[in-house]
């Protein structure tokens, strides 16, 4: 009924966030009398649900039970999801997804659906000073929320701040009765990570970056158009890296007259980038230059012969990327022909 | 009042029910390795020992009172991993326990809270070597027999299997340590050889001095006294040389030896040798001297001090034409590198410079690691003790780190006979347990999570 397979891992990758939390704690065991360690315990982390064979097969290989166990040992696990109405947004909104491969490019997806999801992180240890030094090197991240930066979806540039909150400490000390059971210490502490649950991502691109805007006047309804007037994007900095001419003289700071080995394809009113300078070509004579220096916000510098000049032309305007700067460029025409605009031929019929 | 004409508790039917009672065991039983712990660290307020090591062993025979197997369902998975719940009854002689074990437990001291144990107590820990399982015992129950002629003959080890953490377990039984090899937090170091060898070179002299001998060592000697060496009549080069003091049995110094550091040239009569105290103190010594006329050793150029001599290297001089006699050097290292030659015996007949060959540093690495030996960075200072090494793959694996111990940092054993020596190339701290997963969730997380700003957990 909802169509197509997809997975997105959203919730392997929540556990993996929320283990990685907690993968690098360890604990001391000092001598009292000289405060020297005796020894240094990295604490094994890992997810508690496992396949029982896999569990057997792997910790009891050989049949091997030296030890019941070791300690002291952190392991994590699921244990609820709920639906989060407070993050909630218009079902039907859709948002623009870029993938990583090419940035002109984007995908329509759903809005993500907000979920919370429960964790248990629990911590068994042999000592009451080791599950105290476990716990005093989580506690001081939590207040109570502590937010971890996930890409949400492989290959698209899709980042959600997922806060882990924590929100309640638990602990059993079975220390009393029977002097033939053994005392455990054991500590869960509860947290809620508020994550996402992405919608089907498109394979393909379904659209690019809107790059021409028209728009029709007419002097009536259903009348034919009279004026056009056309708005499109321009480059602000160099995406093809043309080469088209280069230096032949060293370009210093202050100065505008630069000197090419070719000025043919130079254009009076052209913006051009050398290294990462932008300038506006100002005068032409023959291989001379002048230029207007540091445009489009750039910093000016100081060039060397060889350095490559590049045109920023209709070739860079057609490769803006999403989250680029770009500027506008604008063209009004008239029209006596009584034509009418077919958007879906795309011409004047 | 109990009527006097009967004897209870006669103590030669005690004896023959003590008796009877370790017969049986001895009959039925097996064979247990009874191991004492040895408590390193108390935590107070707290109340828990934090750190215990069990090196003593005492074999005792018991007799397993759980004949029907350890129960059903005795390996449970937990959200820990899998926890072995087995339990095990064991009885023991009560006279052979306190007449074979408690006496030397006293005479050592005592181990644990006790200093002086007169029964087997909770937390020592017993070996089962049918199943290989180390048990810890929960409870003595010593009122088993419940007074019968008035007295107890056993003791009821209640046990559980013992749960693992950093305890040092190093009995020399390898049956026992071998599973405490693998078991628990592991660093594993990646090992490689260490150092380069030094080389020296050296060239002629004639009129030098060949030898300093000894003929009477002195006595009384507080530390090692200078050597002057008087110089030549004509034109040539004072030699120089140093005196090597060794303990004597009157609890001062004597001398052992007096190397050349410079046999110096152009002696043709002996020169006059004095030996004086720094402080003062010793004398009464008498040393005879020879000079080389021809083809003796010169003065000694280290070219390259190689690096990472831990332990002395020999020094070994090409041999002298015949004729002649081949000279003899001792190294002296400083930061573990060579610093200089000095010759008890210069020789002399040599017709070309001699070859000065240095022993290697260790270029390929040396000793070996023994489960329980105390390994020690000689940079950092960190210690551990060896669990388990692989010469062919340089793989060491070691528990109980004090710190971190530096790549590129010399590793050595400590308070072993032979040291071993290598570099360390590199560590992993994450221990290789099947339950553990740091290291497979840090390379996991490392494709999605983006963490503008150091994590402040720390990277696994």
């Amino acid at each position: 009924m909802f169509g197509k397979y997809f997975y997105n891992e959203t919730i392997r990758k929540t556990v993996i966030a929320f283990g990685t939390l907690f993968n690098d704690i360890t604990v001391k065991h000092k001598n009292d009398s000289t405060d020297a360690v005796i020894s240094t315990i990295k604490v094994p982390i890992a997810y508690g649900p496992i396949q029982k064979f896999l569990a057997r097969v792997e910790q009891q290989s050989n049949f091997n039970r030296q030890a019941a166990i070791t300690l002291p040992r952190l392991s994590f696990e699921i244990i609820n999801y709920q639906y989060d109405p407070s993050r909630k947004v218009a079902p039907v909104t859709k948002f623009c997804l870029v993938p990583n491969s090419s940035k002109n490019k984007i995908k329509k997806v759903f809005m993500p659906v907000p979920y919370n999801i429960g964790f248990r992180l629990s911590f068994a240890t042999k000592l009451q000073d080791d599950a105290l030094q476990i716990l005093e090197q989580i506690l001081p991240f939590f207040q109570p929320a502590y937010n971890v930066t996930l890409n949400m979806i492989e290959g698209h540039n899709e980042t959600k701040d997922v806060p882990f909150t924590l929100n309640d400490i638990n602990f059993q000390d079975e220390y009393e009765g029977d002097f033939s059971e053994r005392r455990a210490i054991i500590y869960d502490l509860e947290f809620t990570a508020k994550t996402y649950f992405y919608n089907e991502v498109p394979t393909d691109e379904t659209g690019g970056i809107i790059k021409r805007v028209q728009i029709d006047y007419s002097s009536a309804i259903r009348a034919p158009r009279e004026v056009r007037y056309v708005v499109t994007p321009t480059a602000t900095k160099d995406y093809n890296s043309d080469k088209t001419v280069a230096l032949t003289a060293v370009f210093e700071t202050g100065k505008t007259l630069l000197k090419v080995n070719s000025g043919v394809n130079l254009v009076v009113g052209q913006y051009i980038q050398i290294n990462n300078e932008v300038m506006r070509v100002e005068e032409k004579d023959n291989t001379d230059i002048i230029v207007a220096r540091a445009q489009y916000r750039t910093a000016e510098q100081k060039h060397s012969s060889g350095d490559n000049v590049n045109l920023i032309n209709a070739s860079d305007h057609a490769l803006i990327e999403v989250g680029d700067d770009f500027g506008f460029d604008s063209d009004i025409e008239f029209f006596q022909d009584s034509k009418f605009f077919s958007p879906s031929q795309g011409s004047d019929q | 009042m109990l009527n006097p004409f009967f004897v209870h508790g006669n103590k030669g039917e005690q004896n023959l029910v003590q008796s009877l009672v370790d017969e049986h065991i001895q009959m039925h039983g097996i064979e247990f390795t009874y191991m004492p712990r040895h408590y390193v660290n108390r935590k107070t307020v707290l109340r828990e020992v934090s750190t215990s090591d069990f090196t003593k062993t005492f074999p005792i025979e018991g007799y397993i009172e759980n004949y029907e197997g350890f129960g059903d369902n005795h390996n449970l998975l937990t959200k820990f991993g899998v926890r072995s719940t087995a339990e095990m009854s064991i009885v023991i002689s009560k006279a052979r326990f306190q007449e074979y074990i408690v006496p030397l437990l006293q005479d050592q001291g005592g181990v644990g809270l006790s200093k002086d144990p007169v029964r087997p107590l909770e937390g020592d820990l017993i070996y089962f070597p049918l199943a290989d399982i180390l048990f810890e015992v929960k409870y003595v129950e010593h009122e088993a027999n419940f007074y019968q002629l008035e007295e107890n003959y056993s003791y009821t080890l209640k046990c559980e299997v013992f749960e693992y953490e950093d305890e040092k377990i190093d009995t020399g039984i390898k049956e026992i340590d071998d599973d405490f090899a693998t078991i628990g937090y592991n660093a594993t170091l990646t090992l490689v050889g260490v150092g380069t060898t030094a080389t020296a070179e050296t060239s002629l002299v004639n009129g030098g001095i060949h030898q300093i001998k000894i003929f009477n060592e002195g006595t009384g000697f507080t530390g090692d006294p200078t050597v002057l060496i008087s110089a030549p009549n004509g034109s040539g080069r004072r030699a120089t040389a140093v005196a090597i003091t060794t303990d004597n049995p009157q609890g001062s110094r004597s001398l052992h030896e007096i190397r050349i550091t410079d046999p110096g040239f152009g002696y043709t009569s002996l020169p006059s040798v004095t030996v004086t105290p720094t402080d003062g103190k010793g004398g009464n010594v008498s040393i005879g001297v020879g000079i080389a006329t021809t083809g003796a050793v010169g003065i000694i150029t280290i070219t390259s001090g190689g690096t990472d001599y831990n332990i002395q290297p020999t020094i070994t001089f090409s041999a002298a034409p015949s004729g002649g006699v081949t000279a003899i050097g001792t190294a002296i290292i400083s930061n573990r590198s060579l610093t200089a030659i000095q010759v008890t015996n210069a020789g002399y007949g040599y017709t070309l410079a001699p070859s000065i060959t240095v022993g290697a540093a260790g270029t390929i690495g040396i000793g070996t690691f023994h489960y329980g030996d105390t390994i020690k960075g000689v940079d950092t200072e960190t210690t551990a003790y060896a669990t388990s090494w692989d010469v062919s793959t340089g793989k060491l694996t070691a528990k109980n780190l004090t710190g971190k111990f530096a790549i590129n940092e010399v590793l050595t054993t400590v308070g072993v006979a032979i040291t071993a020596s290598y570099r360390i190339n590199s560590v992993n701290y994450d221990d290789d347990d099947a339950f553990e997963d740091n290291q497979e969730i840090q390379i996991e997380s490392d494709g999605i999570l983006d963490f503008t700003e150091q994590n402040p957990f720390g990277e696994a």
